[in-house]
């Protein structure tokens, strides 16, 4: 299953942010609870960590670049092989995640 | 004290002397401060304003052209009495709302501070503003960051009508200082060697690095709040305040103590008088302002 | 150019203004080693330590007084006010002492200060979201900015910092969370200087700090249906850069006047007067809050304060004439 990581938009509607680093590389297993990223946003750090395991398979922004809330910044499935979408909006589940700032 | 109060008689004697705040009966505060004051040190004041530039060393005859608006005043008629300015005799200015100065004084004082001018900043103003929040925010951050400031408080004991027992809470008002940890003292407003003394020692403490000190400067208003204000003081109460003359007061100690004589007195006076006369003659002759001239400097 | 948070452009203004000017000194609440109510100091206090950044208790009256007497007597302050709602009690110093100085000295005083002070509503309801700029327009002698982008914020701050009178900066909390490109070299943005954000030939749409932002994309969504605006970002809301606006109104012939505050007697009403000055033949029209403070509940607040979408209908109320007498009030209902 194809899962998209997204920045979470529960931090609010077009908030920009920017990408600080990655914990985790294209092609890394990241387990429940393990830290995926991190971003900052004009007040805080947001620490985003999984709450469902999966595959980094995909990695759109790198370090410093900007996004908004409810941008796609990478894709994650359950197995290796399986194919991605050809389009980086396509439909698909979103990843659960935590968030944490401070 | 006689310039003063000689000058404050010419200006009545105006055509039109307009709305002023005389400091008939407080000439021994404006007097006693500036004998303390260092040039640099910029004295801020009130719009009770006259005694104080005068005896700063305003021009008389700027400062009347100035008070009855005509071209010829430091301020080429802009200030006038509330907002009389002249910086280069260390006048930094006086602001007419009442407590408006107290804060401004403290960003002075802080200037200096920072810049390491060894000036003190004093700013004198009247018992009205006491009950002024502004009083309070500045004696607080005067304390907080030990600017080099002395706030002098001219207690003629009414704020136009309102007595200040009526008007403030605090039995005394130097008590006002006393929550911050400032040094204060009350001070006979009417002695300009006590005022001068008083003021010396608050200026030198705070050069000194030990941060602001708080003054009560009690005297007693001899003529009514200003020259479009009627006198409410029942005649009899006003009529004792004679008795607490300046003026009258300094000239019978020097007379005792066998320091003026009836020839010096006599000298004084004429050469008071001529400089009243030259500041007359000097106001006539003053233009009035081009009323264009009201857009420059905006 | 880079991109940078807008308070990161505000901080490199003030470091490089700072580190170019020993005088320049910060005053405000929360803005030593807390870095900024809104993150905007980060790192100043460090750097530049306790006597140039300057944490004062919740006074605003003797915060402004202190920046403007000690910019009488030589410093260049900037004093930060957390709310524009709360420069209300230091509007003494700033308007009666700070504005009038040069003026009533004879020049012989001048008061460098700038406040610096966040508008907008963002939730905090009645005290803490006025946009209260008209009050500032009127006073003469302030002279009242109000970017809208991170760009401009820096090179209006720094503009601000070297003006010869008292400055009033205005922010806006909704544009703090906003990034924006910042030239990596220093570039000023004059006093008295709009902006034309887009451009257009129907309708000119003037508006000024975050309601520039609302007002391009509404700009944006009319273009769809065939309309197009061009959109002024007024920048200085005193002094006015009335040539940008004659001009482009002129072209369009149709004015639109958006802001957040209230609109009786707001910057709208002074800007379409002063167009009808110029111009013998402009349709004017005007937007802004609805006759109620601003409530914090989120409901409350969307209604009274104007959105991309009321911009969009103002226009298209303007061209489509449904104005009476040249003027009309706009909005989601008539007061």
């Amino acid at each position: 299953m194809i899962r998209k990581l997204v920045v979470p938009k529960e931090l609010g509607e077009g908030i920009e942010v920017r990408l600080l680093q990655w914990y985790k590389a294209e092609g890394d297993l990241v387990g429940v609870d393990e830290a995926i990223l991190e971003f900052e946003t004009d007040k805080a750090i947001v620490l985003v960590g999984a709450k469902q395991a999966g595959l980094l398979r995909k990695c759109f922004y790198g370090a410093g670049d900007w996004m908004q809330t409810g941008d796609v910044v990478g894709w994650l499935s359950d197995e290796l092989d399986e194919p991605l979408p050809a389009e980086r909006d396509a439909q698909a589940e979103v990843l659960l995640v935590s968030f944490d700032a401070t | 004290m006689v310039l003063l109060r000689s000058f404050e008689a010419a200006l009545l004697r105006q055509p039109k002397p307009g709305f002023q705040l005389l400091s008939r009966g407080e000439e021994a505060i404006a007097v006693g401060i500036c004998a303390a004051l260092q040039r640099k040190d910029p004295f801020l004041c009130s719009g009770r304003s006259i005694g104080p530039a005068l005896a700063r060393g305003v021009p008389p005859g700027g400062l009347l052209a100035e008070l009855i608006g005509k071209d010829g005043g430091p301020n080429r008629g802009r200030a006038g009495r509330a907002h009389v300015s002249m910086p280069s005799v260390g006048l930094f200015g006086a602001h007419g709302v009442v407590g408006g100065n107290l804060t401004v004084a403290a960003g002075v004082a802080l200037a200096q501070q920072q810049l390491g001018t060894g000036a003190v900043a004093l700013c004198l103003f009247g018992d009205g503003a006491c009950g002024s929040g502004t009083l309070h925010e500045t004696l607080n951050i005067a304390a907080l960051w030990r600017l080099p400031l002395v706030l002098a408080c001219d207690n003629n004991g009414y704020a136009v009508s309102t007595a200040v027992r009526d008007a403030i809470a605090a039995p005394r008002l130097t008590d006002l200082a006393a929550p911050f940890g400032i040094p204060a003292s009350a001070v006979d407003g009417t002695d300009v060697d006590a005022v001068a003394a008083a003021v010396g020692e608050a200026v030198e403490g705070a050069r000194a690095g030990r941060g602001p000190w708080f003054l009560e400067l009690q005297c007693a208003r001899m003529a009514p709040h200003s020259t479009l204000t009627r006198e409410e003081r029942p005649p009899a109460e006003v009529e004792e305040l004679r008795g607490h003359d300046p003026i009258t007061l300094y000239e019978k100690r020097l007379r005792a103590e066998g320091i003026l004589s009836d020839a010096l007195w006599a000298g004084l006076m004429a050469e008071v008088d001529a400089e009243v006369a030259e500041a007359e003659r000097f106001a006539l002759a003053a233009v009035w302002p081009d009323p264009e001239a009201a857009m420059l400097d905006v | 150019m880079s991109r940078l948070f807008f308070r990161e452009a505000l901080c490199r203004a003030m470091a490089e203004e700072m580190e170019r000017d020993s005088r320049v000194i910060l005053m405000g609440q929360d803005i030593a080693a807390h870095g900024g109510s809104y993150a905007e100091t980060r790192g100043l206090f460090e750097r530049f330590g306790p006597a140039r950044v300057r944490n004062t208790p919740v006074a605003e009256a003797v915060t402004v007084g202190l920046a403007a007497g000690a910019a009488a007597a030589g410093l260049r302050p900037l004093a930060f006010i957390t709310y524009l709602d709360f420069l209300m009690l230091g509007l003494d110093a700033l308007v009666n002492y700070a504005a009038k100085l040069r003026f009533k000295s004879a020049g012989q005083l001048t008061s460098p200060m700038v406040v610096k002070a966040t508008a907008g509503a963002k939730g905090q309801g009645p005290t803490h979201a006025q946009s209260l700029e008209p009050w500032l327009m009127n006073v003469p002698g302030l002279t009242v900015l109000a970017p809208s982008t991170a760009g401009d914020a820096y090179g209006m701050l720094k503009t601000a910092l070297r003006a010869p009178g008292p400055v009033v900066f205005i922010d806006h909390k909704k544009l703090f969370p906003r990034g924006g490109s910042v030239p990596d070299t220093e570039e000023l943005v004059p006093v008295g200087s709009a902006a034309i954000r887009r451009e257009g030939k129907h309708l000119t749409i003037v508006a000024h700090s975050y309601m520039s932002v609302l007002a391009l994309e509404a700009a944006t969504a009319l273009a769809a249906e065939g309309i197009e605006a061009e959109v002024i970002d007024l920048r200085s809301l005193a002094p006015i850069d009335w040539e940008t606006l004659t001009t482009s109104a002129r072209r369009t012939g149709h004015a639109l006047f958006v802001e957040e505050g209230q609109v009786v007697c707001g910057v709208g009403a002074e800007l379409a007067f002063g167009l009808r000055e110029r111009l013998s033949s402009l349709r004017v029209a005007r937007l802004g809050a609805k006759r109620a403070p601003v409530a914090p509940s989120p409901v409350l607040e969307s209604f009274i304060v104007p959105d991309a979408k009321d911009i969009e209908q103002s226009a298209r109320d303007l061209l489509l004439a449904n104005v009476k007498n040249g003027t009309h009030r706009t909005g989601k209902e008539e007061t």
